[in-house]
């Protein structure tokens, strides 16, 4: 994944790390990226509403170029999906402000489907893998 | 004759220290995960500005740092719009060096933009913030900047409008950062932890900024070679793309732009080749933590598991007071002065790590406990018996740990006092004193072999290790030398497999280091801190007292006085054993100097005809010097399979390229004022000049490229001129002979003069400065010359020298001086290197007798005598005697140091200059003023009278003489 602001990602990364330790895992599904955990507590999630069944199956939609520029163009991912491509974006230096500059506005559109092919290629890899191991066994 | 002697004291803190906060904590990582480099270059005029810099932020992969970002910085607003437009048309073009997953822009930021974009996140990352020379890149950073309360330099690095007048003062949000200059080569650098917002509404506390981590890599590879690199020596040490050639223009351009780029990528490469080399020893401090040679060792002998020297000693006050006034540093004494004679220089190797051995120190660094039981009767019995034979036997060697309580009649033993009138100097001398003073055990054996008679002991007590520390480790040294501290003498087991391992030069070099700065320095390390009248309790010898000082000296973790004392002492008794080998052999030396001396030695034994018809000397034969070095292999305590041979070495200069024996001369002026040269029928060639009290002079010529020696070629044509003279040879004037000698200083640290003076060149953090050199009777007219120290902005271009406008630092509203050779009471008659040199040869010295027997002079030549020195009591106690962090001519604060006088509270005793007024004023005139008789006769011989009581006498003086 191209970093446009290494700086600024470590940083955010150090701060994460001394928010939630750099040994982090999700309890529900042993996730480890720090990018995608967010610290919470049952307490917390219960309090917001989430039942337990709905914990395994939590999705949300993802606003491919931002919500400021195109509200309607959205995919929808699951938490930690959402949350690695946000990051992605983040890297990336995609503001979620509204560009009003047009040239920048569609350097904006490329670098956001840049991210999102990236991942999209990453996990046609992997699903390739996948379908690779299944003919060998 | 009558002297005041100094002897060193060891001060303990009545009030308790306050506790800072240290500002590195012991699980942060040995290399953080991310790291800033940077480097700024400047005008090239007098205030040295920030033009431009480069920067890179780095992320650590496979133990390497890979560049993610790469940016440039430049001057807020100093910059032209073409050198402006010149670095964005370089942003826009040049492709960042950046791995395939970082940024592929290059960044441009101004100053500003880069110390809140690039700094202030790289500090929040923790990331390590590397420069090469980092006190004059972060000071071009600099908006304003501050005396720091540690006495360093408070960098402030952004700013704000005031509301109401607009005017800039510091931004408190955001961290300065502090640079506290130790020497010429290492400074504390640290940032604030500053606030990062205002408190907020639900938390009182704001949130800090984290400390950052600064690695200056021209320290760190001082401490891994022991040698100051440039960054262009640095790169071809580590063999590594280095600079670009070219000569800094203080301009912008595309040149310099590449120029400055090359020196950041360089620095990057660097960074990753020393820390290859750093990894290598398995110590766990951060490379930021290393300080000189000394922290390695340190870090070593903590990996040992070896305990601090004061948690083994109790009641360690009264036995380090005792310790501390018998220290002394080591010997340096010129015996044949202004007589040129012929000389086999022969020097000890490893000198303090054999002494250390042979004294078995590394048994009381590791026992469970010392103690320090008396030991009369045994030193009485021992000294009773002691020969130069007994010397010889290694196996008797520990029993000279002990000290002694001595009353000097005529003994010879190390003095420190003021011969010359103006500084404290040690000589080896004879010394009486009717009171009896602390010397170490190795310094009274040498006394008997020197004087044949045993001085008088009051008492003695031993240096004592019980038992064995039970935690002790072991640990590869540069990971590739395993040592274990249970079996192995550390001192002995570096110099052991440094020999084993000379097919590795760089294991070699490095053990080598380690040999010297773990033997000695650190078990002596005091760091004099302000302190504003800090309650202290003084212990020297017999004596302890409490006073208040404004300095106190803290010592390191590893001091112990009773082993440095020990140290020095052995090394000056090796001199003294070489000494009398050399006097048995009715020889004599031209020079010793701490572990070295020049033996008076020719092919054949031969009579040396002395000046003035004084009796002729005997220059010994090789033969017999080679006599005098095998006997000393009788004290070689290493494996003799791997250590064979001598600890006393026939120095390897006697020696020419095609290692054929060759025939020396030398000439010596005064201690370490000597030089060493090969002679044909009408000429000389030098070979070892001694730069001392010449080398701080900004060099008036440059050596030449590939020039390979440690000493400047212009010292090399400074003694050549003077032994040429000499010996009344063909000389030619070295071209630089009428330029004025000026001495560079960098503004290191605050000076308390410069802080009234408008900010500008000569107030810079880490700016150069010059300092002209002032002829006697040279100041001009109304000014007084005690107070009357020149600075000029600095200058390479020599010819521009005379030109220099200077101030004055004493007077804050100093008006401009020029320079002149022709003296006219306006102008300030500045010293030329022709006076310097001029002064240089005829320099006495002043701790020796001539050989008529009186004191030497600026003509005395030919064989000197030891003076005799008769001790004033009481002794005057004091602290270090020079700061040795710094050298002469790096730093302004150098200038005015005066060694720490710890006085006895509510009690003085007039000087020498105070007593020859008193006594031209009859008594009565004194008593007319209110002096009691009784005070008057005590002030006059010289004891102790009540403070007030002195001034109030010195008063009555002072009326009436004006």
């Amino acid at each position: 994944m191209s970093d446009q602001s290494p700086i600024r990602t470590a940083r955010r990364t150090v701060l994460r790390e001394e928010r939630i330790g750099d040994a982090a895992f999700c309890l529900f599904c042993g996730y480890a990226c720090l990018e995608a955990l967010t610290l919470v507590s049952r307490k917390w999630l219960e309090a917001n509403g989430i039942s337990q069944s709905r914990l395994d199956r939590l999705v949300q939609e993802h606003h491919i170029i931002g919500y400021a520029h195109d509200p309607d163009l959205t995919m929808t991912l699951c938490l930690n999906c959402h949350k690695e491509i946000t990051e992605g974006l983040a890297r990336e230096g995609v503001s979620m402000r509204p560009e009003k500059n047009l040239r920048m506005l569609i350097a904006l559109v490329f670098r956001a489907s840049a991210v999102l092919f990236e991942r999209l290629a990453s996990s046609y890899r992997k699903w390739a893998r996948l379908l690779e191991n299944q003919d060998e066994l | 004759m009558n002297y005041d002697i100094y002897l060193r004291a060891h001060t303990r803190r009545l009030s308790q220290k306050k506790q800072s906060p240290s500002a590195h904590h012991d699980n942060e990582p040995k290399w953080p995960d991310y790291a800033l480099i940077f480097d700024c270059e400047s005008r090239t005029t007098a205030d040295l500005t920030l033009t431009f810099g480069f920067w890179r932020f780095c992320k650590l992969r496979n133990s390497r740092y890979v560049c993610m970002e790469e940016g440039i910085l430049h001057d807020d607003n100093s910059l032209s719009v073409r050198e402006f437009e010149l670095l964005r048309k370089h942003a826009r073009t040049a492709k960042p060096e950046t791995a395939l997953d970082g940024c592929d822009r290059l960044r441009l930021y101004s100053r500003s933009q880069f110390i809140a974009e690039t700094l202030g996140i790289a500090i929040q990352a923790k990331a390590l913030i590397v420069c090469f020379n980092s006190g004059f890149d972060l000071s071009r950073l600099a908006v304003d900047w501050e005396m720091a309360k540690n006495g360093g330099w408070s960098l402030i690095l952004s700013q704000w409008g005031k509301t109401k007048t607009g005017e800039p003062k510091a931004n408190k949000y955001f961290p300065r950062i502090v640079v506290k200059a130790l020497n010429s080569k290492t400074a504390i650098i640290y940032s604030t932890r500053a606030p990062m917002s205002e408190p907020g509404k639900k938390s009182k506390r704001a949130k800090l900024w984290p400390t950052a981590r600064f690695l200056d890599l021209r320290t760190l590879i001082w401490a891994l070679r022991n040698k100051s690199f440039s960054l262009k020596n640095a790169c071809a040490e580590f063999a590594i793309p280095g600079k670009l050639d070219h000569k800094p223009t203080g301009r912008v351009d595309l040149e310099e732009v590449e120029y400055c780029r090359q020196d950041v990528r360089a620095t990057t490469n660097l960074l990753n080749a020393v820390k290859q080399e750093f990894d290598l020893h398995p110590i766990s401090p951060g490379p930021d933590r290393m300080f000189s040679p000394a922290s390695l060792a340190k870090s070593y002998l903590e990996e040992l598991r070896v305990t601090h020297p004061s948690r083994i000693v109790n009641d360690a006050d009264v036995p380090y007071g005792n310790s501390m006034q018998s220290y002394f540093g080591g010997r340096a004494e010129c015996r044949i002065r202004n007589w040129e004679v012929p000389v086999c220089p022969v020097d000890f190797m490893s000198q303090y790590a054999t002494v250390n051995e042979l004294l078995d120190n590394w048994r009381v660094l590791t026992s469970q406990n010392v103690t320090f039981p008396d030991a009369t009767r045994e030193v009485r019995q021992l000294l009773s018996q002691i020969t130069l034979g007994h010397c010889f036997d290694r196996t008797l060697w520990p029993r000279f740990r002990f000290f002694a309580l001595v009353r000097p009649e005529n003994d010879i033993l190390p003095v420190r006092t003021v011969y010359n009138g103006t500084t404290q100097n040690i000589g080896i001398n004879y010394l009486t004193s009717k009171e009896p003073v602390w010397f170490a055990g190795p310094d009274i054996i040498a006394s008997v072999l020197l004087t044949g008679k045993i001085p008088r002991i009051e008492k003695a007590i031993s240096v004592v290790p019980r038992g064995k520390q039970r935690d002790l480790a072991s640990t590869s040294l540069r990971g590739m030398v395993k040592v274990d501290a249970n079996k192995n003498s550390f001192f002995r087991h570096v110099v052991e497999q440094r020999a084993a391992h000379d097919s590795n030069p760089a294991l070699h070099y490095w053990l080598k280091i380690l040999a010297s700065s773990g033997s000695y320095g650190l078990f002596v390390e005091l760091n004099p801190k302000e302190s504003n009248t800090t309650k202290l309790k003084v212990f020297s010898g017999e004596e302890s007292f409490e006073t208040t000082s404004d300095v106190v000296e803290e010592p390191g973790k590893w001091f112990a006085p009773h082993i440095a004392s020990l140290i020095t002492s052995g090394g000056r008794l090796l001199l003294a054993m070489l000494e009398k080998c050399i006097l048995d052999a009715r020889g004599t030396f031209l020079f010793c100097d701490t572990d070295s001396a020049a033996i008076v030695s020719a092919k054949r034994r031969q009579k040396i005809a002395m000046p003035d018809g004084t009796e002729p000397i005997t220059a010994l034969s090789w033969a017999e010097v080679k006599c005098i070095v095998d006997r000393f292999k009788l004290l070689n305590p290493y494996d003799h399979k791997l250590v064979p041979g001598s600890i006393l070495k026939i120095h390897k200069l006697n020696w020419d390229s095609n290692k054929q024996r060759r025939q020396l001369f030398g000439y010596s002026v005064a201690a370490k004022r000597y030089a060493l040269y090969t002679k044909t029928q009408d000429d000389i060639e030098i070979v070892e000049p001694k730069a001392h009290s010449l080398g701080y002079f900004y060099p008036p010529k440059d050596s030449p490229e590939g020039w390979n020696h440690e000493t400047p070629k212009w010292i090399f044509e400074a003694w050549d001129w003077i032994v040429r003279g000499v010996l009344g040879l063909k000389r030619t004037k070295p071209a630089w002979f009428d330029l004025p000698v000026m001495m560079k200083l960098t503004l290191s640290t605050p000076h308390h003069a410069l802080q009234n003076l408008a900010k500008g060149p000569l107030t810079r953090p880490f700016n150069f400065m010059m300092l002209p050199q002032i002829s006697r009777f040279g100041c001009p007219q109304n000014v007084d010359p005690n107070r009357f120290t020149l600075i000029t902005p600095f200058s390479s271009d020599r010819i521009e020298w005379m030109r220099s406008k200077c101030i004055n630092i004493h007077d804050y509203k100093s008006p401009v001086y020029k320079l002149t050779h022709d003296y006219d009471g306006r102008r300030v008659l500045v010293k030329n290197f022709f006076m310097l040199l001029e002064a240089y040869q005829i320099h006495p010295e002043a701790k020796s007798l001539g050989p008529n027997g009186k004191p030497c002079e600026f003509d005395t030549r030919g064989l000197l005598q030891r003076a005799k020195v008769t001790a004033n009591w009481p002794i005057i106690v004091i602290g270090k005697e020079s700061d040795r962090h710094w050298e002469e001519g790096e730093d302004l604060s150098l200038l005015e140091f005066k060694a720490i006088e710890y006085k006895r509270r509510g009690s003085a005793i007039a000087n020498d200059d105070q007593l020859e007024r008193i006594a031209k004023v009859p008594k009565r005139e004194f008593m007319r003023r209110g002096i009691n008789q009784h005070t008057l006769e005590k002030i006059c011989k010289r004891e102790p009278v009540r403070a007030v009581k002195l001034e109030k006498c010195l008063n009555a003086l002072a009326g009436y003489e004006g």
